[in-house]
């Protein structure tokens, strides 16, 4: 390093701890004649003061999105928390990073990408009625879970639009093929949130087969369905990357 | 935390030796996040969340910061049944904090190797921003830039208000590494701002 081949290296060598009053006192007086003397030590020396004093005037900082969302999915999320942790693909594709065997998701861009899946399940069980919200539809029963796959086949007794249930069947035949690319972490966490987006399906079409008429449920339908055709994209842009 | 409040520092009434001094309810939060309370832990979130992410971000890239302060308080959920109130639960979480940061190093270590090597960092380290605001903003750009050791110990000393033994035994090194990766950061940043 440059500095380090300064000919007053000894003496600046001294400057941290002298600042931070930890230098011995011979060393101290000995610094302090030559800082007497030396112009050029007196300015390094204020120099590094004026590093010290920045530093310890520092603000806090604060990250740019609320990040408690992504801490309540997983804290809220039933089971052990370990188990929760990766629980979903990520929303903003760009941070997804490259491993070399395939496609390596963080835990907490996982689980940020849970957290609209689950807040939208939650609040639609919520909102169905008790005889729905009783169980919260990110309460996938474990067959259910075990059960998924990366193509869902749950018609439904109410199909999606027209235009979503093509762009859907387009991207279930995407991942289908992508199977073989994906690595099989990532199958997983994928074949779970397709479970808990079914079984809001599920519980959205049950409310409407009891209450078809309703508008209300309807809509909540066709946004759970547009959701998962949201998470479908997502999952098959980390497929095209895999590939 | 012994060090002491940091130079010229503006006393904030809120902080003891740059740990946050808690509320009177927070501990009350405490004992209902234990219980399981999740709008408890959520207070004790909002109470903590910038002081969290501002070691995460100094000490990592800013992409990974956001996933740390996550996974920091996830941490400290799972770990709030071994927090016995022997210190204020703001010292207790910030231990935790940089404990897990130091842990995920290996991972970062890939993605840092391509911002720092270490030797000839100062011919590498670009001038200051014309946009920049001031030294502070300049500082935060130039601290991303350290070596990593180095940059661990700066934010650990100068900015977080941790000791030599602290940072030692945090980072496995010695006392004398510590105080020597302390003035490397020092000159190194003494350079960029200068």
């Amino acid at each position: 390093m440059k500095w380090i081949n300064d000919k007053n290296s000894r003496w600046t060598d001294m400057m941290s701890e002298y600042l931070d009053g930890t230098l011995d006192a011979e060393s101290h007086r000995e610094l302090e004649a030559h800082l007497a003397e030396s112009g050029e030590a007196r300015r390094t020396l204020e120099e590094l003061r004026a590093v010290v004093q920045a530093a310890g005037e520092l603000g806090e900082l604060q990250p740019e999105r609320d990040l408690w969302a992504g801490i309540a999915a997983t804290i809220e999320a039933p089971g052990p928390v370990e188990d929760a942790k990766v629980i979903a693909l990520p929303v903003a594709a760009p941070d997804v990073e490259r491993a070399e065997d395939g496609i390596r998701l963080s835990r907490p861009q996982l689980i940020a990408a849970s957290v609209a899946l689950i807040a939208v399940s939650s609040a639609l069980t919520a909102q169905i009625g008790p005889s729905w919200g009783s169980a919260p539809v990110a309460d996938v029963p474990a067959e259910t879970q075990g059960a998924a796959t990366l193509v869902s086949d749950n018609p439904g007794a109410v199909p999606p639009p027209p235009a979503i249930a093509r762009e859907l069947a387009e991207l279930e035949s995407t991942l289908e093929e992508a199977q073989g690319i994906l690595d099989p972490n990532t199958i997983r966490v994928i074949e779970r949130n397709l479970a808990v987006i079914e079984q809001a399906i599920a519980d959205s079409q049950e409310a409407l087969r009891l209450d078809p008429g309703n508008d209300y449920l309807s809509e909540h339908l066709n946004r759970v369905y547009e959701r998962k055709l949201t998470y479908l994209r997502d999952a098959a842009n980390v497929a095209e990357w895999s590939s | 935390m012994s060090k002491g409040v940091k130079m010229n520092e503006t006393p904030d009434p809120t902080r003891t030796l740059g740990v946050r001094v808690p509320a009177y309810h927070e501990a009350d939060d405490v004992k209902r996040a234990k219980a399981g309370d999740h709008a408890a832990f959520e207070r004790l979130y909002r109470g903590h969340v910038g002081r969290i992410y501002s070691l995460c971000v100094r000490m990592v890239d800013d992409q990974s910061a956001d996933d740390l302060t996550q996974e920091v308080f996830i941490r400290a959920w799972q770990k709030l049944g071994s927090f016995k109130g022997q210190s204020q639960f703001g010292t207790w979480l910030h231990r935790l904090a940089v404990n897990h940061v130091l842990s995920r190093r290996t991972t970062q270590r890939k993605r840092e190797a391509r911002h720092t090597a270490g030797d000839g960092l100062l011919t590498r380290m670009t001038a200051p921003s014309a946009r920049s605001s001031g030294h502070a903003l300049d500082l935060e750009k130039a601290m991303k830039r350290l070596p990593t050791r180095a940059r661990d110990v700066f934010v650990l000393y100068d900015v977080e208000g941790f000791t030599h033994d602290e940072i030692a035994q945090s980072l496995g090194v010695s006392v004398g590494t510590s105080k020597s990766q302390l003035h490397r950061a020092r000159m190194l940043l003494r350079a960029h701002l200068g």
